[in-house]
């Protein structure tokens, strides 16, 4: 299938379909001897199935060790599949990589990945000759990539020279160079302050899905990425694709029953002889002078809660404010392993 | 092959290294300065060496100076490619270039050109410095000595991609590098010429591409002789670039694919 096809035709750009992949674990000398010929392999992807399409974000979680990173850099042809078939943009990982490569770009996380010596301005010159970019457009591309980052007025100082946040958008700078079909980020923001990285993750949604209609895939720990940034999160556990949904989705299913009710009356027996109560952390330095924060049980969605407010307003609570409890990252991973039988994937 | 990308690489190391100028300026002062008690002793040495060179040319500064140049390059052909994946993978530029559509082969000239080039130059002022201090090139056999040296490149660049793959895939190049310098310098004509080797030892020398090389380039350069006249050697030297060159690329690839395999490529 050619780039235009797929494209055109609403095709995912990124397609995995039972991707499965184990890396040989390293054993001691004295296993070595006793048992010279055995093959010991730990799977680190197992039969992950899931498709991104253009202009989508596709956030990737799980805690460490679940298999993102090997995800990611199986994407990016730099670990070849030991099952499954993953296409980009129609193209083969295993058998058209170099095509592969021409559409899809990593952003490797290493500052060190760069010449130090050399100026920003000559590393994306140096770059945009390693990616096939027409020699009258370089300067262009490389000026205009620069301004979309942020630093287009770094001059003649040496990369070697920048803090970790201008590395940081240097890398990111890298990969947009090319003008990937598909771009992916392990922790794109991990080196930035919260207004560089807010600026970005903008950027992100703007340039990337919007304007050239990108298939960005994120590996993340940060919740603001993942919930606020991606159009789908997929949760990977010990290797295994456990659940994919809108951020929304998931978050509902780790917290669907926890609402929060602010009230002048905690101590209220509606409240405090009800199933599930509890006050909220820190509730004292809620934004909300004389009111506080309770949560409160209702399984079963709308109908459930709207069943519950109506039986505390009934029983003379007053109800300042009552809303969905919010869902940490952490909360909504564990709730989704933990409500994954056996860890079984989709 | 991907000319921009090597050319684009190669810039690159030729700006890092010029960043570093007073380092850049004192290695090429040192070939200068190099030069001169290496004159001294070829001087002291010219009466014991002149029969035993006869045939590759008369006088011993000029013959040794030549050595000194063909083992600088060897050395960089050899080491150049294993020594930037080395430092390159760990920095993770090896897999920020491999993540690009340029070809295997591009990056490995790439990678290495800069030093290659670089040790080439500085071979060549030395031998420039030594026709300052009395050595008589035959400057009409100067293309043939270029190919001569190319070739010379060549067979031990071949050699540069195999202990490259080794790195790429053990992390090691198992001191090939080394092993062939060391028996460059000692079999390879470098300071005497093959004849004076022992018969035990010859058979060794036969299989050493820089023996052919520099007897080729010697005759060429400092005898005069033409193309015709070191056909003998010229050929053997040609058999080896194209056999060590077939089997490096092989070995090159096989162990990108491996590191695929493993994982391993973009283990820092």
């Amino acid at each position: 299938m050619s780039s235009s096809t797929a494209a055109s035709s609403g095709s995912p750009l990124v397609s995995v379909h039972a991707l499965t992949k184990r890396f040989r674990v390293r054993r001691s000398w004295s296993d070595v001897r006793r048992h010279p010929f055995a093959r010991v392999q730990q799977t680190s992807v197992d039969r992950v199935t899931f498709d991104v399409r253009g202009g989508e974000f596709f956030g990737l979680l799980g805690p460490n060790g679940a298999g993102k990173t090997t995800l990611l850099k199986v994407l990016a042809t730099f670990i070849l599949p030991d099952e499954g078939e993953v296409r980009i943009d129609g193209y083969d990982v295993v058998r058209e990589p170099e095509l592969v490569r021409a559409r899809v770009a990593p952003v490797i996380a290493n500052e060190r990945s760069l010449y130090w010596r050399l100026t920003a301005k000559e590393n994306l010159e140096l770059f945009a000759q390693l990616w096939n970019v027409p020699a009258r457009e370089i300067p262009k591309r490389v000026r205009d990539t620069l301004e979309v980052v942020g630093l287009s007025d770094t001059g003649r100082k040496m990369v070697g020279q920048f803090s970790s946040g201008m590395l940081q958008r240097l890398l990111i700078a890298r990969a947009l160079l090319p003008e990937p079909r598909v771009l992916l980020l392990d922790e794109p923001t991990r080196s930035l302050d919260p207004v560089s990285a807010r600026e970005f993750r903008r950027f992100l949604r703007e340039e990337l899905a919007t304007r050239r209609n990108c298939a960005v895939v994120i590996a993340t720990h940060n919740a603001d990425e993942a919930l606020g940034l991606c159009t789908r999160v997929g949760v990977l556990n010990a290797g295994r694709l456990l659940a994919v949904g809108t951020a929304r989705e998931l978050a509902q299913r780790a917290g669907d029953d926890r609402y929060v009710v602010w009230t002048d009356a905690p101590d209220h027996p509606a409240l405090r002889n009800r199933e599930g109560t509890s006050m909220l952390p820190h509730s004292g330095d809620l934004p909300m002078n004389g009111w506080t924060a309770v949560t409160v049980r209702a399984a079963g969605g709308e109908h459930a809660s709207a069943t519950v407010l109506a039986e505390l307003i009934r029983a003379g609570v007053t109800v300042a404010r009552f809303e969905r409890a919010s869902v940490t990252l952490a909360e909504l991973i564990e709730a989704v392993i933990r409500t994954s039988p056996n860890g079984e994937g989709q | 092959m991907r000319l921009r990308a090597i050319a684009a690489l190669v810039r690159a190391g030729w700006r890092t290294a010029t960043s570093y100028r007073v380092r850049f300026t004192f290695s090429l002062l040192s070939i200068v300065v190099t030069i001169v008690p290496l004159y001294f002793v070829s001087r002291a040495l010219q009466p014991v060496m002149a029969p035993v060179i006869a045939t590759e040319g008369v006088h011993y500064f000029a013959f040794v100076t030549l050595g000194m140049f063909a083992v600088g390059v060897v050395g960089s052909a050899l080491s150049a490619l294993p020594d930037a994946i080395s430092r390159d993978l760990n920095s993770g530029f090896f897999e920020a270039v491999v993540s690009t559509p340029t070809g295997p082969g591009a990056v490995a000239l790439g990678l290495s050109g800069y030093s290659i080039m670089r040790n080439t130059l500085r071979g060549a002022i030395l031998v420039m410095a030594g026709t300052v201090l009395g050595i008589n090139l035959a400057w009409e056999r100067l293309p043939y000595a270029l190919v001569i040296v190319l070739l010379i490149v060549l067979a031990h660049f071949g050699i540069g991609l195999i202990a490259g793959a080794l790195v790429i895939a053990f992390r090691t190049n198992v001191g090939i590098p080394q092993m062939v310098l060391l028996a460059s310098g000692l079999l390879g004509g470098v300071y005497y010429p093959t004849t004076v080797i022992p018969s035990w030892i010859e058979r060794v020398a036969d299989v050493v591409p820089l023996a052919y090389g520099l007897r080729a380039l010697r005759h060429t350069l400092l005898d005069g002789r033409g193309f015709h006249l070191v056909l003998n050697d010229l050929g053997v030297l040609f058999a080896f670039a194209i056999v060590l060159l077939a089997t490096g690329s092989m070995a090159y690839r096989a162990s990108l694919r491996y590191a695929r395999q493993a994982g391993s490529l973009s283990q820092y």
